[in-house]
């Protein structure tokens, strides 16, 4: 890794891919910060939530979704198990319709069914509750959700030390491309972002296609590539210059 | 007639009968077919389905009375009324058999042909681009085809397997043809006639696949899920001559009664 000047293309770049990545995290933050509210204040009358408290979230969750700029193509949270009085496992899932009208996800939380929805085990949800951080998935195909190609954000919530589940946004990669690919656009040379296992989010160039695996260029001994690790370091993104000139590509 | 009207008139591959209703009525046979909806799991309201897949309601309601005649569905009215997915019905062999007698071998072959494409491109992108979470739950789905008992089951967990390669693959396209596939042509390999009640050598198959996608061998996983498709079709193709020579022979029987 090296030095960089602030005013480096570079630089200026990863710059602008770091305030994408604060905005979507802020939002992720504001759905966390909603749930902690109206979890401590269910708690505070002295019982524990239910599934309809959670209901009230909507009008949080649809912000998210519908306000202009807004990047999300899904979005709420997703309950611990064994955290609500009613029910085991529970989500307060909102995507994004046609139309700019938002649908519940209502997936099968009956073991005894095939299509049993097991989020406990999706890595979303898994790596938030494991390590107590934010966590970026993707981008991959939601085969079990919303079907579509996506990248998922997720934050941990604790409120009073407690891991009670996480709140997270889907981004649809075919969405969030666009406004990547134009950071990566100021630079002259070909430019990947890449995500912590070494998948192609964006690329300045067709010789890099997106979901495509490149650990190599994350190795550290690779002397042909500049790599700056995204100041937002949960999100584990790279920035990786390459030697190449985008134009001669 | 000149040679240009003879050419002009084979210039176009004949558009697909297929309107926008069968088109959802299709999807929705998918998803209840291959399990994404589960027995007794109500259906959306209808508004709420028509916005998902994106049609007026108009045309939802009636790809509904397909699958409500088809016996997939059933409506129920008052006051916790909606449409419930039924329990699975097997269709008798009889059918299935009488299906793939109707079926030409070209056509077939066609299918073969498309399906060769698909599952082959995507154990290639697979082997490519697939994580290790991903590779786990297509070891899943070969477990799950090893101890199910049932033609369904069989079926069910076979076409997940597919599928989940299309999506290890990270191409939605190649996700959505996969399923369209598996529900055309799934459930006529887990025949008892064509050799479906025995899993043993599609999970080996299968398993064959899975160890080239985990060791990153794209063109090995390729030739392995082409090879795995082929030995499929040619099982179809051979089962359908057998049919139509038994009818055949039927026939030339019947022929020599009367």
């Amino acid at each position: 890794m090296f030095a960089l000047s602030e005013n480096d293309p570079l630089s200026a770049c990863a710059r602008q891919l770091n305030s994408t990545l604060e905005t979507i995290f802020s939002q992720v933050r504001q759905l966390v910060d909603e749930t902690c509210e109206l979890w401590e204040r269910v708690v505070a009358e002295g019982r524990q939530p239910v599934a309809k408290d959670l209901a009230l979230l909507r009008p949080a969750i649809d912000r998210q979704l519908l306000a202009t700029g807004a990047f999300g193509c899904g979005g709420g949270v997703i309950l611990e198990p064994g955290s609500l009085a009613d029910r085991e496992m529970h989500l307060e899932w909102w995507y994004l319709a046609d139309a700019g009208k938002t649908l519940p996800l209502r997936p099968n939380f009956d073991r005894r069914r095939e299509n049993f929805y097991d989020y406990t085990a999706a890595p979303w949800f898994s790596r938030p509750r494991e390590s107590g951080t934010s966590s970026v998935e993707g981008p991959y195909v939601d085969l079990y959700g919303t079907n579509m190609y996506v990248l998922t954000f997720t934050m941990p919530i604790f409120v009073q030390g407690q891991f009670i589940g996480v709140a997270g946004l889907d981004l649809s990669l075919h969405n969030v491309e666009r406004m990547l690919v134009r950071s990566l656009m100021r630079l002259a040379h070909e430019a990947v972002l890449i995500s912590a296992d070494g998948r192609v989010i964006a690329s300045n160039t067709a010789n890099w296609l997106v979901g495509d695996l490149a650990p190599k260029l994350l190795e550290p001994d690779n002397s042909e590539a500049v790599r700056l690790v995204l100041a937002e370091p949960e999100a584990g993104w790279s920035l990786i210059s390459l030697p190449g000139l985008r134009s001669a590509a | 007639m000149s040679a240009l009207n003879t050419a002009r008139s084979t210039a176009f591959i004949r558009l697909r009968q297929e309107g926008r209703t069968d088109e959802v009525a299709r999807r929705l046979v998918e998803a209840i077919e291959l399990g994404l909806f589960a027995e007794g799991q109500q259906l959306p309201s209808e508004t709420e389905l028509a916005m998902q897949l994106g049609v007026a309601t108009v045309t939802l309601r009636e790809a509904l009375v397909v699958l409500r005649q088809r016996g997939l569905i059933e409506t129920r009215r008052g006051r916790n009324g909606g449409s419930f997915v039924c329990a699975p019905v097997e269709l008798p062999e009889v059918l299935l058999l009488q299906r793939l007698r109707e079926m030409s071998g070209p056509d077939l072959r066609d299918l073969g042909d498309e399906q060769l494409a698909i599952s082959g491109t995507a154990a290639r992108l697979a082997a490519q681009r697939g994580s290790k979470e991903q590779y786990a739950r297509i070891a899943q789905h070969i477990d799950t085809l090893k101890q199910a008992g049932t033609r369904l089951g069989r079926h069910r967990a076979d076409a997940r397997f597919h599928i989940e390669v299309a999506a290890a693959a990270q191409s939605l396209r190649l996700t959505h043809a996969e399923m369209r596939l598996q529900s055309e042509v799934g459930e006529l390999l887990w025949l008892e006639a064509a050799g479906g009640g025995d899993v043993t050598v599609v999970e080996q198959e299968h398993r064959a696949i899975l160890q080239a996608l985990v060791s990153n061998d794209t063109v090995l996983a390729g030739a392995l899920a082409e090879a795995h498709v082929s030995r499929g079709i040619k099982r179809l193709i051979g089962l359908r001559l057998e049919l139509l020579a038994e009818s055949e022979s039927e026939g030339e029987a019947g022929a020599v009664l009367a």
